[in-house]
């Protein structure tokens, strides 16, 4: 049998995990649903009224923060010295492990989760209430220009929009799509699950605000910085479209790095981090 | 595969925790069809030793394989013949049936009919949630899972912690009925009485490396376990009481006498040189 990889292994393992983990699971699908009619409570309480769109942002909202916590649930111990050993000991390869996490975490958890969330959304959007949801929100959630839209809607003036027209059409819409982002933010929270033992929450939030922080603060120095030194003249003779064709390869560079190559990182880290645990 | 080939091989072992240093150059080589106790004071590294050989600690320095593959990679194909049952361990919140249906996935020879009778044989009810259980109970059914696994290689930290008298006779008779030929069992304890009919060979460990790695009979050749009105002056240890003195001398005339394991340890410690060198 290959050390490396078996899929008869490697689905074993995936049924070994959901056998241990699928409780923790409902509960928090319990949660999520509460969480859900809680909303739909408040607009009916209130009174009002609330679109698609507006819960398609909230769903995909409430969505990314419960597929962040997801990790820290139901991988709370298994890096741990005493309650992570039967994880350690068991029969299968680091790289059967890693992507039983993949699976897990990332393709059934998110999918029935949606899955959940969108026909809640459809059950309590077709009650006959005065107030509470109207219309449907499969499409807006799966759609990819909610993002642009927002920008846009936030441009008061045409040559505004206009700008951000320019500088986003010939990025794919596949890279404003609410899940690819799902799926970087989800790698980097796995692979901070398996590397803190304890606090992890804390500690993953801790090091985002100081990543954050330091990346706000290396990108808009060197910007400052440039612009100090230009004159007005020099700066107002700078050709537009120069400037635009710029910002575009800076986006386009942004987006596929973090969509792609960050998430990728990330597994490849967790995969080592796996693999060098001691108990 | 001979069954006396070693399975597991301890070469010039280093370890160590920080500053704190366990092993230095530990070799050591186990094989099959025996029962071997580790003993040694607290603090010594067994089970930081079992730990190793299972994989879940990486060595610093030398190597321990086990079947020819270093235990730190944690192959799949040597796991599956492992299993250790530590002294702490966190049981989660499924009912010990789900464990033992999930966590045995992965193991070929894994017999579900020999969990059910250990579990009656221990009393323990598998249908109870695991972490509702007391500790006794739940290291019971955590033996319980280890002996129907069926593995190769058994590891077990202290398994008599915790339990009461009537299962410590459970236990030995269990761990008895499932030693054979091509198993090898390595039981760390304190409770050398628990234990004390089970275990052959005996392992003795210190802070220098290992004392004694010898089988019952071969510490019989050499020592003598005596009760006696005089003292010996060659006496390894000694200990009075009512009837006179229990000792432990050097078997002169190479009469048979039953090893008293805790007479041993105490021998040891106090001889550590004379006894490397004695069962070397």
């Amino acid at each position: 049998m290959n050390a490396t990889f078996n899929i008869r292994r490697f689905g074993l393992n995936i049924y070994k995990e959901l056998l241990e983990k699928y409780r923790i699971i409902l509960g928090f699908w319990a949660v999520i649903v509460l969480v859900y009619l809680m909303f739909w409570g408040m607009t009916l309480l209130l009174g009002s009224n609330v679109g698609e769109y507006t819960r398609g942002t909230v769903a995909i909202t409430m969505l990314q923060l419960y597929c962040c916590l997801i990790p820290f649930l139901i991988y709370k111990n298994e890096n741990r010295h005493i309650e992570g050993t039967f994880y350690g000991i068991a029969p299968a390869s680091t790289l059967e492990k890693t992507l039983t996490i993949f699976v897990i975490v990332t393709l059934l958890f998110p999918t029935l989760t949606t899955v959940l969330m969108l026909s809640l959304d459809s059950l309590l959007s077709v009650m006959p209430t005065q107030s509470g949801f109207s219309g449907h929100i499969w499409n807006t959630v799966f759609s990819s220009d909610r993002f642009l839209s927002g920008l846009e809607n936030s441009m008061s003036t045409e040559e505004g929009r206009n700008m951000l027209d320019t500088l986003f059409f010939e990025i794919p819409n596949i890279f404003f799509n609410p899940f690819l982002g799902l799926i970087l933010s989800q790698s980097s929270v796995i692979f901070f699950a398996m590397l803190f033992r304890s606090h992890k929450i804390g500690k993953t939030l801790l090091l985002f605000c100081g990543i954050g922080f330091l990346v706000s603060i290396g990108a808009t120095w060197p910007i400052v910085a440039t612009v100090k030194h230009l004159e007005a003249e020099s700066l107002s003779a700078m050709d537009a479209e120069i400037m635009v064709r710029w910002m575009k390869n800076f986006v386009k560079t942004v987006m596929v790095f973090t969509c792609y190559i960050l998430p990728v990182i990330f597994w490849v880290l967790t995969y080592f981090r796996i693999r060098r645990i001691q108990y | 595969m001979d069954s006396k080939n070693p399975i597991v091989k301890i070469e010039h072992l280093k370890f160590n925790y920080k500053k704190h240093i366990v092993f230095e150059d530990l070799s050591l080589e186990l094989e099959p069809g025996r029962i071997y106790g580790l003993l040694g004071e607290n603090g010594v590294g067994k089970t930081t030793l079992l730990r190793i050989i299972c994989g879940l600690l990486r060595t610093k320095g030398g190597s321990c394989t086990v079947d020819g593959i270093a235990s730190e990679k944690r192959n799949p194909e040597m796991l599956n013949d492992i299993y250790y049952v530590p002294e702490i361990f966190f049981a989660p919140a499924i009912s010990v049936n789900t464990f033992a249906k999930s966590n045995s996935l992965l193991y070929p020879r894994w017999d579900a009919g020999q969990f059910q009778k250990l579990c009656l044989t221990f009393e323990v009810d598998p249908s109870y949630r695991f972490d509702k259980l007391s500790h006794g109970q739940q290291k019971k059914a955590l033996i319980a899972f280890a002996l129907a696994l069926n593995t190769r290689i058994l590891l077990m930290d202290e398994p008599s912690n915790g339990l009461d008298i009537p299962s410590k006779t459970t236990l030995r008779k269990v761990i008895s009925e499932c030693a054979t030929e091509d198993k090898l069992i390595a039981i760390s304890t304190h409770q050398v009485r628990d234990l004390e009919n089970l275990i052959d060979p005996v392992i003795i460990l210190d802070r220098s490396g290992l004392i004694i790695n010898a089988s019952i009979e071969r510490i019989s050749e050499k020592l003598f376990f005596t009760m006696s009105q005089n003292l010996d002056p060659e006496a390894y240890w000694s200990e009075s009481s009512l009837s006179g003195y229990y000792q432990v001398v050097p078997n002169r005339e190479g009469m048979p006498s039953r090893v008293n394991l805790e007479a041993l340890f105490n021998a040891a410690l106090r001889n550590k040189e004379t006894f490397k060198a004695l069962f070397r």
